[in-house]
C-alpha cells in the first residue's frame, strides 16, 4: 500500500507559522504537528481537514499518496 | 499553563509511577517477599500522579487538556496498551514456569506480576510519548 507524503512543513513556513502556532490553531499538541511533518504520524481525516482549513488550502495541497513506496 | 505543561507533568507523574511499580516488582523478586518496602508506596505515588495531572489539567482548562490528549496521544496510548498486553502475557508465562520450578514465594510472584504489569504499561506509555509516538 502507498504511504502518505506531505508538504505541511513547507506550507507552514510559507505562512510564517511556527509548529506551536499551527498546533494552537488546529487544537492539537506541537508534538503532533512535528510527527506529522516527519511522517511518523498519519493524521485522521478530521485533523487533515482542520489543518487545511487553518492553512487556507485544500487537503490535497498538504497530503498526497507516496506512490514510490 | 498550556498543553506542553500538561504533557510534561503527565510524563513525569506517570514515569515516576512506572518506576515505583517496576522497582517494587523487581525488589519483591530479589527479596522473595510480597512487601519489599512499604506496600503503600506505589499506590500513593500513583494517586499523587493522578492528582497532579488532574490539577494541572484543571488549571490549564478544557481546550489545553484536549490539545494535550489529542488523537496522537490516544494512538500512543493504544500502542502502549497493545504492547503491554503481550508483555503481560509473557510475564504470566514466566511466572507459571517460575511457579513450577518453585523459584519464588508465590505471594512475592503475584506481587511482582501485578505491579510489573502496571509498571510495564505506564513505562511503555511514557517511553512512546517521550519518543514521539
Amino acid at each position: 500500500m502507498a504511504g502518505l507524503t506531505n508538504r505541511l512543513k513547507v506550507l507552514r513556513a510559507e505562512r510564517d507559522l511556527t509548529q506551536a502556532a499551527l498546533a494552537e490553531a488546529a487544537g492539537v499538541s506541537r508534538k503532533t504537528i512535528n510527527t506529522i511533518e516527519n511522517r511518523v504520524f498519519v493524521p485522521s481525516t478530521v485533523l487533515a481537514l482542520t489543518l487545511a482549513q487553518v492553512l487556507g488550502c485544500r487537503v490535497e495541497d498538504i497530503f498526497a499518496l507516496d506512490l514510490s513506496e | 499553563m498550556d498543553a506542553t505543561h500538561i504533557e510534561r507533568i503527565r510524563q513525569i507523574a506517570l514515569g515516576t509511577t512506572a518506576l515505583a511499580c517496576l522497582g517494587y516488582a523487581l525488589m519483591s523478586l530479589i527479596q522473595d517477599r510480597p512487601d519489599p518496602f512499604y506496600w503503600w508506596v506505589p499506590g500513593t505515588i500513583g494517586t499523587l500522579a493522578a492528582l497532579a495531572i488532574s490539577l494541572v489539567e484543571r488549571r490549564a482548562g478544557p481546550r489545553e487538556t484536549d490539545r494535550a490528549t489529542d488523537e496522537m496521544y490516544l494512538a500512543t496510548q493504544r500502542g502502549a496498551a497493545a504492547t503491554a498486553f503481550w508483555v503481560g502475557m509473557a510475564l504470566v508465562l514466566l511466572a507459571a514456569v517460575a511457579s513450577v520450578l518453585e523459584l519464588f514465594d508465590p505471594r512475592a510472584m503475584l506481587t511482582a506480576l501485578g505491579t510489573g504489569m502496571a509498571g510495564t504499561y505506564l513505562g511503555l506509555l511514557v517511553w512512546r510519548d517521550v519518543s514521539g509516538g
